[in-house]
C-alpha cells in the first residue's frame, strides 16, 4: 500500500514540478526576446514558491483520485488495514515530498521562505487533503483552499492586532499565523477524520452529513466573525 | 461460523435490512437467492466489511483472528481493485497489504494473463480469473462469492469452479455465493436462503428444498395446494407448489416432478415468493 502512495505521491510532485522546469525557458526567452533583464534566482524563487504552492494544493486534492478513477475503493476497504494506516499511508508519502520540495526550495532560495510562508504551506496541504473527501473535483477542491486561505488571512490579520493589543508583537504574526491555521484546520480534520473513520462503499454522497454538519457551521462562524470585525475595525483604524 | 444479529442497514433514506439476523456454521455452502434489489450483494458487502451496518454486528469464528478480513475472500459484481496497476503491481499490492510471503500465479499463468497488462485492459473473465487468485493466496476461510461468474465464459468458469471444489476437499471453507443460475454450482450448495425485501422469506438445506417444492401437471390445481407460481399451456398448466409433502402424492390427478434448483428458485421468483 505504501509503496503504490509513494508512487502516486512522486507522480504527482513531478507533474507539480511543471513550473521549476519553465524557469531556465522563461529565462533563454528573456534573454533572447523580450529582454527585460529577469534575475534567474528571482525567477527560480518564484518558481519554488508556485510549486510548493501547487504542490501543496494538488497533493492533497488528489488523495483519493486514484480510488475514484479506479473504483477502488471497495477493493481498499477490504483489505485487513485499519483506516488509521490508510491515511497515514496516503499523507506521509504526500507530505513527504512536500518537505522535500520545501528543503530544496530552502536551500536555493534561502531561509526566509520557510518562515514566511512554511505554514502556508501546510495549511493549504492539510485544507486540500481535508477538502478532499467531501468535494469530488480537484478544480472545486482548489476553490475551496482558496476560500480557506481568505479566511486564514483575515483570521491572521485580527488575530495579530489582538496580540499587538496584548503586547505580543516579537513573535506576534507566526503565533498569529499558527493560531489562525489552527482555528481552521481543527474542525476540518475532525470533520475529515470523523467521516473517514466511518466510509464505507455507499455512494459517498450520502455519507457526508456529519462532514457537512462540521465543516459549513464552521465556515459560516469564520466567515461572519471575520465580517462583524472588519465592520466594526475598518482597515487601518 | 458467520453470526448476523439485529443487522439493520439503509442506503440513503432506502432501507435495505431491519433487524436482520443469520447464522451460518463453518464449512456449510450457503446460496443466497432472490429478486433484484432484496439486499443480496449488499448481504455479502456487509459480511466482507466493505459496507458498515448502521446496527448490529457480523461477527465471525475467532479463528478468524481479530481483523477477519485476513481471512475473508471477496470476489464482488463489481470486481474491484485499482485498475491501473499493471497485474503484477496489483498481484504486489495486494501481498503487501495481507504480509503475504508470495502469491502462486499459475492460474494467471494458466489463463494467459500478461503480468505487463493493466487492470483495467483485462476482460471481466481476466479479472475474475485475478480475483480468484489474489482471494485463494490468503487460503481464506471465509469466501464470499458475488454473482460476477455468470458473466464469464463458460472456460474461465470452468477453471473458477473447478478452483472451489478444490478448495472445499481440503478444507472446511465456509461459502456464501449470491446467485440467481445454478445450472454449474447445485452440487457444490448445501444451503438455500431466499430474500424478500430484506428478510428471509425461505432457509432450506437444498435437500429438503427439493423435498418441498415440486411441479404438479394437470388441469386444475386442488385447493389444498399451495402454489408459487403457474405456466398454463392449452390442455394443461405447470404449478410450482410448497410445502409439497409426500401425503400428497395419492390425492392429486396429473404427473408431480423434482426440480432442480434453478427450476426451485426460478418458481419462487416467478411468483415473487407468493
Amino acid at each position: 500500500m505504501l509503496r503504490k502512495e509513494i508512487r502516486d505521491a512522486l507522480k504527482r510532485f513531478v507533474e507539480s514540478l511543471v513550473a521549476l522546469i519553465l524557469i531556465p525557458f522563461v529565462y533563454a526567452w528573456d534573454k533572447l526576446i523580450t529582454k527585460a533583464g529577469l534575475d534567474y534566482k528571482s525567477l527560480l524563487q518564484t518558481g519554488f514558491v508556485v510549486t510548493l504552492l501547487i504542490f501543496s494544493v494538488y497533493a492533497g486534492a488528489t488523495l483519493f483520485q486514484s480510488e475514484r478513477k479506479d473504483r477502488a475503493f471497495e477493493y481498499l476497504f477490504s483489505l485487513p488495514l485499519s483506516r488509521t494506516e490508510i491515511i497515514l499511508a496516503k499523507v506521509l508519502p504526500r507530505l513527504g515530498f512536500l518537505i522535500l520540495l520545501a528543503g530544496a526550495a530552502t536551500l536555493v532560495v534561502g531561509r526566509e521562505l520557510l518562515q514566511e510562508a512554511g505554514i502556508i504551506f501546510l495549511l493549504l496541504f492539510f485544507s486540500s487533503i481535508f477538502l478532499s473527501i467531501g468535494v469530488f473535483s480537484v478544480i472545486l477542491n482548489l476553490f475551496g483552499v482558496g476560500l480557506i486561505y481568505l479566511i486564514y488571512f483575515q483570521g491572521q490579520l485580527i488575530v495579530s492586532s489582538f496580540l499587538l493589543k496584548l503586547g505580543l508583537s516579537s513573535h506576534g504574526l507566526w503565533v498569529a499565523s499558527v493560531i489562525s491555521a489552527a482555528v481552521l484546520l481543527i474542525p476540518f480534520g475532525i470533520a475529515f477524520w470523523l467521516t473517514f473513520m466511518k466510509i464505507d462503499v455507499r455512494p459517498i454522497k450520502l455519507q457526508l452529513r456529519t462532514y457537512y454538519a462540521i465543516v459549513l457551521p464552521t465556515l459560516i462562524i469564520l466567515v461572519s466573525l471575520i465580517v462583524a470585525y472588519s465592520r466594526t475595525h475598518p482597515l487601518g483604524s | 461460523m458467520i453470526d448476523i444479529a439485529g443487522l439493520s442497514f439503509s442506503y440513503g433514506k432506502t432501507r435495505v435490512f431491519k433487524d436482520f439476523n443469520l447464522s451460518i456454521p463453518d464449512g456449510q455452502v450457503c446460496l443466497i437467492t432472490g429478486i433484484n434489489g432484496v439486499g443480496k450483494s449488499t448481504l455479502l458487502r456487509l459480511m466482507a466489511g466493505v459496507l458498515r451496518p448502521d446496527k448490529g454486528a457480523i461477527r465471525f469464528d475467532a479463528r478468524l483472528g481479530p481483523d477477519p478480513r485476513r481471512k475473508i475472500g471477496f470476489i464482488s459484481d463489481s470486481l474491484s481493485l485499482y485498475e491501473s496497476l499493471t497485474v503484477s503491481e496489483a498481484i504486489a499490492l495486494h501481498k503487501s497489504a495481507y504480509g503475504l510471503p508470495a502469491i502462486d500465479d499459475a492460474l494467471i499463468r494458466h489463463t494467459k494473463i500478461g503480468s505487463g497488462q493493466k487492470v483495467r485492459e483485462l476482460s471481466i473473465g481476466q479479472r475474475t480469473i485475478l480475483h480468484l487468485e489474489l482471494v485463494l493466496s490468503l487460503a481464506p476461510e471465509v469466501f464470499l462469492i458475488d454473482e460476477i461468474i455468470h458473466s464469464i465464459d463458460a472456460y474461465l468458469r470452468r477453471i473458477f469452479l473447478e478452483q472451489i471444489v478444490q478448495l472445499l476437499a481440503k478444507r472446511r471453507l465456509t461459502v456464501v455465493m449470491v446467485n440467481v443460475n445454478f445450472h454449474d454450482i447445485e452440487h457444490l450448495v448445501e444451503r438455500v436462503i431466499l430474500l424478500k425485501s430484506g428478510e428471509i422469506a425461505v432457509d432450506e438445506t437444498i435437500d429438503a428444498l427439493k423435498a418441498k417444492v415440486k411441479k404438479v401437471s394437470s388441469r386444475s390445481a386442488p385447493d389444498s395446494l399451495y402454489v408459487l407460481s403457474r405456466i398454463d399451456y392449452e390442455d394443461h398448466s405447470d404449478f410450482f407448489v410448497y410445502p409439497f409433502h409426500e401425503g400428497l402424492r395419492g390425492t392429486l390427478g396429473g404427473e408431480i416432478r423434482d426440480l432442480n434448483l434453478t427450476e426451485i428458485v426460478s418458481a419462487f421468483i416467478g411468483g415473487e415468493y407468493a
